[in-house]
This record gives C-alpha cells, structure tokens and sequence, in this order.
C-alpha cells in the first residue's frame, strides 16, 4: 500500500508535483498516466526518498521510504534505465544490490534468469541495449521479493516481446496481491495492463478512478454510421436533441450522445439506407485528451494552480 | 500492518555493516579502481627504484625514505580511487540506485567515505613496502643503507594517504563532478601550496602552512617544518569541514 499524501515539489517557482494525494491498493496494477513532464517521475522518485519533497509526504506501509532499513525487501522499483555504473557487468550490479540489503547471492542468478539476462551477466552494462538495460533494473527490483513494486516507464526501448513480457509481470506481480504502480505516457499501454487509474497533468491529480470508469466517463461512447444518403439523414438526426455528429473524412458519420437503436429508427423515419452501424468505444487516448483538455480549462492563465478540480 | 514491520528492529550496525559489504563489492567491481591502483603502483616503484639508483653516497639511509618521496606524487593515483567511488555515481547516474537500495544516508555516508579511504590506505602502505624493497635492491654498490623505522615510515605514508582521502571524499560527495573535484584537490594538494608558499608574501606564505598539501609534505619528507600541533589542526580541520559540507549535500540535497 502506497499512500501519497499532499504531496508537492516546487523547484524554484516552477511547480513539478502540486499538492498530490493518492493511494495505491495491493491486488492491482495501477497505472501512472500522463503526458511528459506531468510529474509522474519526480512523484515516484519522492516517493522512493530520492528527492525531497516540499511539502506533504509519502508512506509505504505506513512508513517513509528513507527510514527503511531493508527496503529491497519491501520495495521494488524501477526508475530510470540509467540508474547504473555502464562500467559494470551486470551479475555484479545485482551483487551490490543483494549485499545492500543482505539478500543471499543466490537470488543474482536467479532473477538474471527470470528478466532473460543470464546469457550476457558477465557483459558490462555499457554494452547492453536500452531494453536489456530495463531488463536490468527490473531485475533489481525483483531481487528482494518486494510486496510493493514501482515501474517508471517499464516498456521504454523494448521490443515487442520485450513489452508483453512486462504486461505479463506486471498482471502476475499484482496477482500475487502485491502493490503495483505502472507509470507511462502511452495510454495504449495502461489500456491493456492497468485496473486503476491515476491520471495527472501538470503536477495535478486529473483522476483516480478505474480504468473501466476512466473510459466510460470520457462520456458518449460513439456511433460511426454511414449512410447512401448522409444529407437527409443529417437532417434526420438533428431533430434528436442529445445528438452530436461529426462528419469524418471517408463521409462517415460519427454520432455520438444517442444510441444506434435511435439512429436506426431516425434513418427509418427520414427513408434513409444504412450501410454501417458501429458502436465505436472510446480509447484511453480520447478520454484522457478529454481530461487533460479539462484541466487547462480549469487552469488560470498565469500558472497558477486553479481552484477548481 | 503489524508492529514488527514498524520500525527498524534491526540494529544500525547491522544496516552499516550490509552497506560497507555493498560499498566494498561497488570499488572492486570497477576496473577504473584497479588501473588507478596499477598506475599508483607503477608510479610509486618507478621513483623509488630512481631514488634507489640515486642513492651512491656513503651517508647512510633508511631504506623506507624513496617511499616517502615517491608517495608525494603516488598518493594522488590512490586519491582517484577514493574521487572515481564517489563522483562516478553522480556521473552515471548509478547514485539513484545506490540511494534506493540504502535509503538511510547518514549510514551511506559512513560507508561510502571509510570503504574506498581504508583500501586506498591498506593498498598505499603495502605499495610503500614494495617501493622500499625495489630501492634497495637498486642501490649503489658502494652506499650504505639502514633498515630504518619500518612503523614510522610506513605509518606516516598511511597517515596522509587517509588524510587525502577523506578530504577527497569529501569534496567529491560536494561537488558531484569528477573534474571540479580534481581540480579543487589538486589546487589544494599542489597548485596553491607551492605557488602561495613562494610568493614571498608573508601572509600568503603563513596561507600555503595552512593548507592540506603543505602539511602531507611536511609529515613524509620536511619533518619538523611544522608542529606536530599545527599539522593535526591543519589535517582535522579541512577534512572536518569537506566531510560537513559533503554531508549536508549527500544527506539534504536530491539524489542527482
């Protein structure tokens, strides 16, 4: 369980991270999403003790992380791929980890093996590629069988197998009922991995909320109709108070705020051939442009923060 | 949550000990650790075997001195171990980790200051041995040596090798930047040293007593130039003041 509370990072007279509060469940993945630069990793690193915050605070179980005597044990995160010495292979960057934290030797080979790295853990990591690199810091983070793990952006430079080899930890992690916070500006990304989620821009918590509620509330789930007569149906439709149509470049429609039963009925009203009816669920993408959009809106034109939330 | 996870019931020695277990693995799994020792090394017998050669007259000389003279030079070899653990970290990016992994920095400051100072300290004594040894087996026919105090010598190479390092580690831990830091050692070490102590300035001369280089050279190779009172205020002081100030930025500042 992680509980992020008030939590703020100005530096100088930017705000980074403004006045954040949230928890992360065990049992879930929840995921961090945001564009670049909305805070995501300055709030994991404080909530690592990396960095301090200005005000507010973040508790892992209870406790601040920088008072933990064994936190591998604990905690388990991945943060930025370059967290490592390139001059050192990558069997003894896991020794040091394993000796910080009096975790037996033996748990070095054994999570190279599990993140796919025992064949090049004699090899010094300025050889390694991006992607064996997070293969690495995962690896660390895996090593003390933490109950509570943090990714920072885990599919960066990965390949394809790469990226669903970290949807599948990530999914067996939490299933294991371990607390697991995913961040990622690829909302494609959480679409597929994450149960919750956090949504922040610039530095200001925008949702928590499921993701099933995330992409439910960015509203209207659309309607692409097309049409051998899209005019008279046009006409047809805008007597349907709720409804709103956009017109899409291949002359579809694109009808959202009423249901295709409605849209059907109206096209039978005004003798109008249908040629397509599909409901079209919103993507992640679109609710969160939605929300981010809201949120300048709520913005006041100097920068500060706005009241409203 | 239960009571057991609250807190540490785990004694801070045994926090440090895992930490020095962890600094000790980071030094020599570093191949930069072993060409600076190989390099100190190479050094230290290279002047000493000169020193050796050198040595023709009849007047004779304890066969520890060429290591006195040559760690004058050596020790900054040895330092770089001590400023590549430190600064090596903020360079790469790798004190993220380090800070992940021991979160209680007070404990990591211990460590990471005693680890790399007490190996360089070990290594520059059994580099000293050897130096010795090299110089008398290259003396002058003719010249006469004496076996000399051993613990003295070799004592007084350890003394200012630990003494350098932990003003290194200190302001490697302050300065973040392997070339601020070498700059600054060297300014203090070498540089201002000779440069404000031939001046002829008086107060600038009484300045060049006071600094940490000044004070090495005196306790190897210009016994006596100083008081032993004035070379320990001398050596308490600055590593004393860049242990503080590297301190408060290990501990109070962000990690990078």
């Amino acid at each position: 369980m992680i509980e992020v509370q008030s939590l703020t990072k100005r530096y100088g007279e930017t705000v980074a991270v403004d006045d954040l509060s949230f928890e992360v469940r065990p049992g879930l993945v929840t995921g961090f999403l945001g564009p670049n630069g909305a805070g995501k990793s300055t709030t994991m690193r404080m909530i690592l003790g990396l960095d301090h915050p200005t005000a507010g605070q973040a508790l892992i179980d209870g406790r601040r992380y920088r008072t933990l005597s064994r936190p591998l044990r604990e905690v388990g995160a991945l943060i930025e791929s370059d967290a490592l010495h390139p001059g050192r292979s990558g069997r003894h960057h896991l020794r040091v980890a394993a000796r910080s934290n009096g975790i037996p030797i033996s748990r070095v080979d054994e999570v190279l093996e599990q993140v796919g790295l025992a064949a090049v853990a004699g090899r010094r990591v300025k050889s390694y590629s991006l992607g064996m690199r997070q293969r690495l810091g995962i690896a660390a983070a895996l090593i003390g069988d933490p109950a509570v793990l943090l990714f920072d952006e885990p599919v960066n430079g990965l390949d394809v197998d790469g990226v669903r080899w970290v949807r599948h930890l990530v999914r067996d992690l939490a299933a294991e009922s371990r607390t697991v916070l995913v961040s990622s500006h690829l909302m494609s990304e959480m679409q597929q991995t994450a149960d919750h989620l956090l949504v922040i821009g610039r530095g200001r918590l925008i949702a928590d909320a499921s993701t099933d509620a995330v992409l439910a509330g960015s509203g209207s789930r659309a309607v692409r109709v097309r049409a051998a007569d899209p005019e008279t149906l046009l006409g047809s439709l805008a007597r349907l108070a709720s409804a709103e149509v956009e017109r899409l470049d291949d002359g579809a429609l694109l009808v959202s705020g009423v249901s295709p039963a409605e849209i059907g009925d109206a096209a039978r009203h005004a003798d109008v051939t249908l040629h397509e009816l599909t409901e079209v669920s919103s993507s992640l993408e679109q609710a969160f442009l939605q929300l981010t959009a809201d949120d300048l809106d709520y913005a006041s034109p100097t920068g500060e923060p706005g009241t409203a939330r | 949550m239960t009571t057991g996870s609250l807190g540490s019931n785990e004694s801070t020695f045994t926090v440090f000990r895992r930490a020095v277990t962890a600094e000790w693995t980071r030094l020599w799994t570093l191949r930069s650790t072993w060409y600076s020792l190989l390099a100190a090394a190479g050094l230290m017998l290279f002047v000493g075997g000169a020193a050796g050669i050198g040595h023709t007259g009849t007047d004779p000389a304890p066969i520890w001195e060429p290591a006195q003279i040559a760690i004058v030079p050596g020790q900054f070899a040895f330092l770089l171990v001590v400023l590549l653990a430190v600064t090596g970290e903020y360079s790469t990016g790798a004190i993220r980790s380090t800070l992940q992994w021991v979160p209680r920095r007070g404990i990591l400051l211990v460590a990471r200051t005693l680890v790399p100072v007490a190996f360089v300290t070990v290594c520059a004594v059994v580099v000293s041995a050897a130096t010795g040894l090299v110089a008398w087996a290259f003396v002058g026919e003719s010249a006469e040596v004496v076996a000399g105090d051993i613990v003295t010598s070799l004592g007084r190479i350890g003394l200012v090798v630990a003494f350098g390092g932990l003003l290194t580690a200190g302001i490697a831990l302050t300065l973040r930047s392997t070339a601020g830091t070498l700059t600054v050692i060297f300014l203090l070490m070498f540089v201002l040293v000779v440069a404000l102590g031939n001046s002829g300035v008086s107060w600038l001369t009484a300045i060049s007593e006071h600094l940490p280089g000044r004070a090495i050279v005196v306790i190897v190779a210009d016994q006596g130039a100083l008081s032993t009172k004035t070379i320990a205020t001398v050596m308490v002081g600055w590593s004393a003041a860049a242990l503080s100030a590297g301190g408060w930025s290990l501990i109070r500042r962000d990690a990078t």
